[in-house]
């Protein structure tokens, strides 16, 4: 082949590839007489896959052997593949119109599926006018490297991430990576923190809705892109509104997405898009009905056991929270085994958590440092009621830095000293009931923000203080024995 | 006899039946044992050690079941207080008004409600029978209390109703061995002897599972509502007597003193040991730390059951009666042993099968004797864990094997004084307090007379799950291998009521 024609290869693909661009808007609609073409993508894309790395391979070989023509076979290989993949990416782009695939994944197999057929054309170009064999090399490199990673991306898309990497053997996985689960979709590491509509709802419209309501387009005036503008939403007056708090049945959103897949007003439109999962509809549902809005945080909400169970199968069974999020070694065992021979009972919160609860009541083993720092970091509960414990106690509880409940009560603590557990960040449960703490002492409790439960009854604490104790810690419990 | 045939005699003995089957039982008994320890306490390398690594390390085997032992998940619960109401009280009297059962009082009982129905004793067409007492809604959460517990009211917003229970069974002690062994018929583990089995006890020297029984008689079903069936018998609940001596034959026997007792158990445990180390039968693990302790309980027992020690305000205001068996001495008891860490009290009173056959039994006469016993004692129990902080990690359940139908029961068709009512299996109420349980709650709601569920619906096995819940345990896996299958108590259903967790 002479350079000549290989431009003209080069230019004719172009050209396509440009038509194929300007007239298959991916935000629109397939035609129909464009539909059956689409649903073949999948079928024609392997040609020029196979037509490609058969060229590559003859390309490598013939370098091997220190060839420097392309030889004929070689050619026609790139020829076929070339034109084999502008019809694949004009199938592929109909089938976008379609719908029904997840964006970020789509955008870069669509972008591949363009530069593929012009990476084969420029290859081409470069073994017949053969500028330098750098560029030649480089050009073969681009090519296949589109070629595996388009092809990969559009795997991913029919057959879902772990589809090709779940089975691979345990040492080839560090290799191909550590594909995404079911758990990522919804990140529910911060239950406290981070709302039902962000990590339930949000991802559930991204994948199903918003390529259409929102991201840009608002077909039908519906956009479900923000919190916003779903709140701004106004239904036509025959309709029920788009939400309506604590009644999914009264719900455009969900009304439109349990309809009949036949039924014209149905959503996602069939057969263009996938409908929603039933997970997804069930989730949705219990958003609405529980009018957790936007704002709510996820762990305020309550969830029905078929929730509970969805989650569950979505590999979010165990939402825990505050301390029990702590992710820490295993503690040092033979200090837990020391600590014991002292009387002091030391055991695990629960199994496969690495929390321990410590109680007794001789408190002289907590000062005890060479020992018990080596398990400080793991206790979250120290009871030492009925006990010998005393200010210095509670002094050296304030080396514990993930303490969530202290008991004291029916001890000779004064609350002199409570101020050194001002830095216990989950501090929340404080008994204090039957010690001679008074209101002095309650002063060092006030900026204490994480407290929820406060026990005074049989105290020296007045009124008064406890007053200044409930204005101080508005959301906690004081409890005075009233 | 040579002294060759006695030799060949021996050896021939040694060869028999039972020999193979004791060296094999000991094989046997090694994996039992794993199973009873289970995940074990604190001591070995990580965290839920269990018995299986502690043999194959020749680690310490701890030789007691009853120490502290890792749940599944954080336990809310670390202890309960189950106040049973033994013959089942009537809701409508209680908790769940219906206006219109006033209403409809004295009317025939139209025969759709009755068709495929069955009651224990109601045959033909019973009368409807209105509330016999007077209703108000109490507290922030507004829940209907009724006049006959007049301090409870004071209380309802730390409580969860529960008001669609229901349960498979209408007869007593079915229904008792229902609700505690998760079985109507003998043989299974009670709940008690669970908690005891996946959390062993915080108190060594205390029985972890203490039964106080008061009121005329024992529960129908008798001791296997507290028994520890197929697992060991460490677990089965200790039965404790507020008046005289506290657990039946802990005293010394005349003529022999403690240093004597204690001598003699020693050798005993000495012998039982050397046994144990031949057979490796678990229950003689479980003989010999029942041995150790009675001997320690003998000490720690009547200490901790000596109400009188407990200041006068606090004996008024559970209303205790010194020397006497009672519900309130029960009560009181009940936080005392909570407070000392045993992990599951199991109150049972008496009385409240209101059947109306005679005074005893009237919901208008015995029934408000029921409630004047229990009132205020149940009442001083709530507030007393709260103040003390105990609420937080106890859990309190109020309620009977089953309810009452708002018919009129009469069984002799007669002209009879006293008003009563049947047996109900599909719907009665119960409540909950503490350790996790919302609180000021309602759940589950009846029909217009209290005579069918409408929502919320709560089955015997769910309420198990639940109660198992918050002691840190997926009640499907909390499970003991028996005669080839793994037993729990849920057996193969239960569901934990979320709902009703804060």
């Amino acid at each position: 082949m002479t350079t000549r024609s290989a431009l003209w290869n080069a230019a004719a693909t172009s050209a396509a590839m440009l038509l194929i661009l300007l007239f298959v808007d991916p935000a629109g609609r397939a035609p129909e007489w464009a539909r059956f073409m689409a649903r073949q993508h999948p079928a024609i894309v392997h040609l020029p896959i196979g037509f490609l790395l058969f060229g590559g391979l003859l390309a490598a070989f013939r370098r091997w052997q220190k060839e420097d023509q392309p030889g004929r076979v070689e050619q026609a290989a790139l020829v076929l593949g070339g034109w084999g993949g502008v019809a694949a990416a004009a199938a592929g782009s109909w089938l976008i119109q379609m719908g029904g695939y997840p964006t970020d994944a789509l955008f870069w197999h669509r972008v591949l599926g363009f530069v593929i057929p012009l990476a084969a054309a420029s290859t081409l170009l470069a073994s017949v006018s053969a500028p330098t064999r750098g560029l030649r090399g480089a050009s073969w490199t681009l090519l296949v490297g589109s070629l595996i990673v388009g092809g990969h991306l559009g795997g991913e898309m029919t057959h879902g991430k772990a589809f090709a990497a779940e089975y691979a053997p345990g040492m080839l996985k560090p290799l191909v990576g550590d594909w995404p689960t079911l758990e990522t979709r919804f990140d529910l590491s911060q239950p406290e923190t981070s709302s039902v509509y962000e990590v339930i709802v949000v991802p559930i419209l991204r994948t199903s809705c918003t390529s259409c309501h929102g991201e840009g387009r608002t077909k039908g005036g519906l956009d479900l892109a923000t919190a916003d503008a779903i709140a701004a939403h106004e239904t036509d007056t025959e309709d029920d509104p788009l939400i309506t708090w604590g009644d999914a049945q009264s719900s455009l959103l969900i009304q439109r997405i349990v309809l009949p897949i036949e039924h014209p007003r149905a959503m996602p439109p069939y057969p263009d898009a996938k409908p929603l999962s039933h997970a997804d509809v069930e989730l949705l549902r219990w958003w609405v009905d529980s009018g957790a809005g936007f704002e709510k945080p996820f762990s305020a909400v309550a969830r029905p056991e078929a929730i509970e169970h969805l989650l569950e199968l979505h590999g979010l069974g165990d939402i825990l929270t505050g301390v029990f999020a702590l992710d820490l070694p295993q503690p040092d065992s033979s200090a837990i085994a020391e600590i014991n021979e002292w009387g002091v009972t030391i055991s695990y919160v629960a199994a496969d958590m690495q929390l321990l609860e410590w109680s007794g009541s001789d408190s002289s083993p907590l000062h005890e440092m060479a020992v018990t720092d080596r398990i400080k970091e793991h206790v979250v509960s120290v009871d030492l009621s009925g006990g010998n414990a005393s200010d210095a106690d509670v002094t050296r509880l304030g080396d514990f830095p993930h303490l969530a409940s202290v008991d004291l009560s029916r001890t000779a603590v004064t609350g002199s000293t409570l101020a050194h557990l001002a830095g216990l960040e989950y501090l929340t449960r404080l008994n204090l009931y039957g010690t001679r703490v008074d209101d002095a002492a309650l002063e060092h409790l006030a900026n204490f923000s994480a407290l929820e439960s406060v026990y005074l009854w049989q105290t020296n604490v007045t009124d008064e203080g406890v007053a200044r104790l409930r204005d101080a810690l508005p959301n906690a419990v004081i409890n005075t024995g009233e | 006899m040579s002294i060759q045939d006695e030799a060949r005699l021996r050896w021939a003995h040694l060869q028999t039946r039972r020999h193979f089957l004791k060296s094999f039982s000991a094989g046997v008994g090694s994996i039992a044992l794993s199973s009873i320890l289970g995940p074990g306490p604190v001591m070995g390398a990580s965290s839920g050690t269990d018995a299986l690594d502690a043999f194959a390390t020749g680690a310490p085997l701890g030789n007691d079941p009853l120490l502290p032992k890792t749940p599944h998940f954080p336990a809310k619960a670390k202890h309960v207080i189950f106040l049973h109401m033994a013959g089942a009280p009537s809701q409508h009297e209680l908790f769940d008004y219906k206006p219109l059962l006033q209403r409809l009082d004295g009317q025939q009982t139209p025969p759709s409600l009755l068709e495929g129905k069955r009651f224990a004793f109601i045959r033909g067409i019973p009368k409807l029978l209105g509330p016999q007492a007077t209703f108000k809604q109490y507290g922030e959460s507004g829940a209907w209390v009724s006049n006959h517990l007049p301090n409870f009211s004071r209380v309802v917003d730390d409580v969860t109703f529960l008001k669609a229970m229901h349960t498979d069974e209408f007869n007593h002690a079915p229904a008792q061995l229902f609700m505690y062994t998760g079985s109507p018929r003998l043989g299974r583990p009670s709940l008690g002897s669970w908690a005891l089995y996946g959390l062993g006890s915080e108190n060594q020297n205390l029985p972890g599972f203490v039964v106080l029984i008061s009121g005329a008689a024992a529960p129908s079903a008798g001791a296997s509502v507290y028994g520890s069936g197929f697992l060991p018998t460490v677990y089965q609940g200790v039965q404790c007597r507020s008046d005289g001596d506290p657990v039946l034959f802990l005293s010394d026997p005349d003529g022999v003193s403690r240093d004597m007792r204690q001598r003699s158990i020693e050798a005993i445990n000495e012998i039982n040991r050397q046994q144990y180390e031949e057979t490796q039968d678990p229950e003689i693990l479980t003989r010999i730390s029942q041995y150790e302790l009675a001997f320690r309980m003998q000490m720690s027992v009547p200490e901790a059951m000596d109400i009188h020690t407990e200041p006068e305000a606090i004996q008024t205001e559970y209303g205790v009666e010194p020397g006497k068996v009672s519900f309130a001495n029960n009560c009181l008891l009940a936080r005392r042993l909570v407070e000392r860490g045993v992990r599951f009290v199991q109150l049972f009173h008496w009385g409240w099968d209101s059947h109306g056959a005679g005074e005893s039994e009237a919901l208008t006469h015995g029934f408000v004797e029921r409630c004047k016993e229990t009132d205020q004692a149940m009442t001083a129990l709530l507030s007393d864990l709260k103040r003390r902080g105990l609420l937080d990690e106890t859990l309190v359940i109020w309620g009977g094997e089953f309810g009452r139908t708002p018919m009129l029961e009469n069984r002799t068709g007669q002209d009879n004084p006293f008003v009563g009512r049947d047996h109900q299996s599909d719907v009665y109420t119960m409540w909950m307090a503490g350790a996790g349980v919302k609180r000021g709650f309602t759940y589950g709601e009846t029909d217009e007379i209290g005579y069918q569920p409408v929502s919320g619906r709560v089955h015997v096995h769910d309420l198990q799950a639940t109660i198992l819940h918050q002691l840190g345990f997926d009640h499907e896996r909390l499970t003991f291998p028996f005669q080839g299958r793994d037993f729990r108590l849920t057996d193969v259903s239960g569901r934990v009521v979320n709902e009703i967790l804060a």
